[in-house]
C-alpha cells in the first residue's frame, strides 16, 4: 500500500502543481465585460486627446523558438502629434528611423536613406500601426478582431489584423495598459510562427516639448 | 619551386599537403547564437537588419535574417550542404539575389571542406578546395590556424572573398563579404558579447 502511495506520488505532486498553475493564470487575468471594455476605451480615447508628444525609452526583446537567448536591444523613442515617430535604437547598435509625412527616414550608424512610403503599402501600414500603438488609439474594428482580458494591474488586449498582407508577418499585436493611468506599457508583435517582438516602454514622459529637428535625419 | 597555370596561385609557392580537409570553426558551437548587425550594399542601395545564424545539429545551420523591428526578412536553412528557402520577403524574392546569399552564406557557414592543395603566399598559408565549378582559398597565417579569409574564385578570377576582420577568442567579430563581379557588399558585426 505504501509502495502504491509512492508509486503514484510524481502524478500527485503534478497534478496539484498543474491545478495550482491553472488557478494562478485564471486568477492572473480574467476576460473584460463590455462595460469594463467600454470604460478601458473612453480612459484611452481621453488620454489619447490630451497626449500630443510622448518620449520613451524602451527595451525589445526579439524571441526565436530555435535561440538560446532573446535578442535585446535597447533606445530612446518620440512621437509628436499628428504624425511624426521615431525609434532610435543606441545599444547594441546605432539606428535610427525616423516615420515622417509619407517617408521613412534611416540612419543606419551613419548611412542615411530614404524611403519613399508612399509607394509601399506595408510600411505605410507598420508606421501606422506604430503611431496607433504608441498612442495606444488602436481599437480600430475594421482593421482587427480584439480580444480584451486583465489582470489586477493591467489591461491585455489582443489585436488580430484583417488585412491579409499584414497577416502574412504578424498573427497579432498584444498591448498592456496600466489599469490607472490607461498608459501601454508594452507592445507584443507575435508572428505566425509564434516568434514574436515583445518591446517594453520605461521612463515615459507625456508633453515635454520637443523640437521639430528632432525628426530630421 | 613550382608555378602554376592557374591565375589566382600565380606567384604562391606550393607546399607539400598536410591536411586532408580544412577547418572553418566560426559557426560551428551549437550552444551559441551567433547574432550580427548585418549591413548590405547592393548597386548603391543600402539595406539592413539582423542576422542570425544557430548550428541546430552536426549537418543543419539555420540562419534567419530581421528587420531592426524584428519582422522576418529571410529564413534559410542548410541541411546536409543543401539549401532551402523557408521563407523570403516578398520584395527581395528574386533568383539572382537568393543564388547569391545561399552561395556566401553556405561558404560563410560551410566547417570542413576538402584540401586539395596547399600554397604559401608572403606570410599567409592558403589552402585550395574545391567548390561546385569553382574553387575556394582558406587564407591563414603560417604557424597561426585562425582563419582570415576565404576567396570563391574561378580559374582565372576571384568572384567573391570573405574576410574575417577582426576576432576575439575564436569568435568572428567583423565579417566583411566582397563581390568582384556584382556591385554587392556585406558587413556582419558580432552583437552578443560574452
Amino acid at each position: 500500500m505504501r509502495s502504491l502511495k509512492y508509486k503514484h506520488m510524481p502524478r500527485i505532486i503534478f497534478f496539484i502543481l498543474t491545478l495550482v498553475l491553472s488557478i494562478g493564470i485564471s486568477a492572473q487575468e480574467r476576460a473584460m465585460n463590455t462595460q469594463e471594455i467600454t470604460v478601458l476605451k473612453a480612459k484611452v480615447k481621453t488620454l489619447a486627446e490630451k497626449t500630443s508628444i510622448i518620449q520613451s525609452d524602451f527595451v525589445q526583446y526579439k524571441h526565436m523558438d530555435f535561440l538560446a537567448n532573446d535578442i535585446e536591444t535597447k533606445g530612446k523613442m518620440a512621437y509628436k502629434s499628428p504624425k511624426l515617430v521615431k525609434w532610435q535604437y543606441t545599444a547594441p547598435f546605432e539606428y535610427t528611423v525616423i516615420f515622417k509625412q509619407d517617408q521613412i527616414l534611416i540612419n543606419d550608424g551613419g548611412n542615411k536613406t530614404k524611403v519613399d512610403i508612399g509607394s509601399h503599402k506595408l510600411f505605410k501600414e507598420m508606421s501606422q500601426l506604430v503611431i496607433s500603438s504608441v498612442k495606444g488609439d488602436m481599437f480600430n474594428e475594421e482593421k482587427f478582431n480584439m480580444d480584451y482580458r486583465q489582470s489586477t494591474k493591467d489591461y491585455v488586449i489582443t489585436f488580430v489584423p484583417k488585412d491579409s498582407m499584414i497577416k502574412e508577418y504578424i498573427g497579432s499585436f498584444v498591448l498592456h495598459f496600466d489599469k490607472e493611468s490607461a498608459i501601454v506599457q508594452s507592445v507584443k508583435m507575435i508572428e505566425p510562427t509564434s516568434d514574436y517582438t515583445l518591446i517594453v516602454f520605461k521612463n515615459r514622459v507625456i508633453n515635454s516639448p520637443i523640437s521639430d529637428a528632432e525628426f530630421n535625419n | 619551386m613550382i608555378s602554376c597555370g592557374n591565375k589566382i596561385t600565380q606567384g604562391f609557392q606550393q607546399r607539400m599537403l598536410q591536411q586532408d580537409e580544412t577547418v572553418n570553426d566560426y559557426f560551428s558551437n551549437p550552444q551559441k547564437d551567433y547574432v550580427y548587425k548585418m549591413r548590405m550594399e547592393v548597386y548603391g542601395r543600402f539595406f539592413g537588419g539582423i542576422l542570425i545564424i544557430k548550428r541546430l545539429d552536426e549537418n543543419q545551420h539555420r540562419m534567419v535574417m530581421t528587420s531592426e523591428f524584428g519582422s522576418k526578412i529571410f529564413d534559410f536553412s542548410f541541411i546536409n550542404g543543401e539549401f532551402s528557402k523557408d521563407y523570403i520577403m516578398e520584395d527581395l524574392d528574386k533568383k539572382l539575389l537568393i543564388k547569391t546569399l545561399e552561395q556566401d552564406l553556405g561558404i560563410l557557414i560551410r566547417e570542413r571542406s576538402e584540401a586539395s592543395r596547399a600554397f604559401e603566399s608572403g606570410k599567409d598559408l592558403v589552402i585550395r578546395s574545391p567548390w561546385e565549378n569553382k574553387y575556394t582559398y582558406y587564407y591563414s597565417e603560417l604557424g597561426d590556424s585562425a582563419l582570415n579569409k576565404i576567396m570563391l574564385a574561378s580559374w582565372r578570377k576571384p568572384k567573391m572573398e570573405i574576410r574575417f576582420v577582426e576576432k576575439t577568442k575564436g569568435q568572428a567579430e567583423f565579417i566583411e563579404i566582397h563581390h568582384f563581379n556584382m556591385k554587392l557588399d556585406m558587413e556582419l558585426k558580432y552583437l552578443v558579447k560574452e
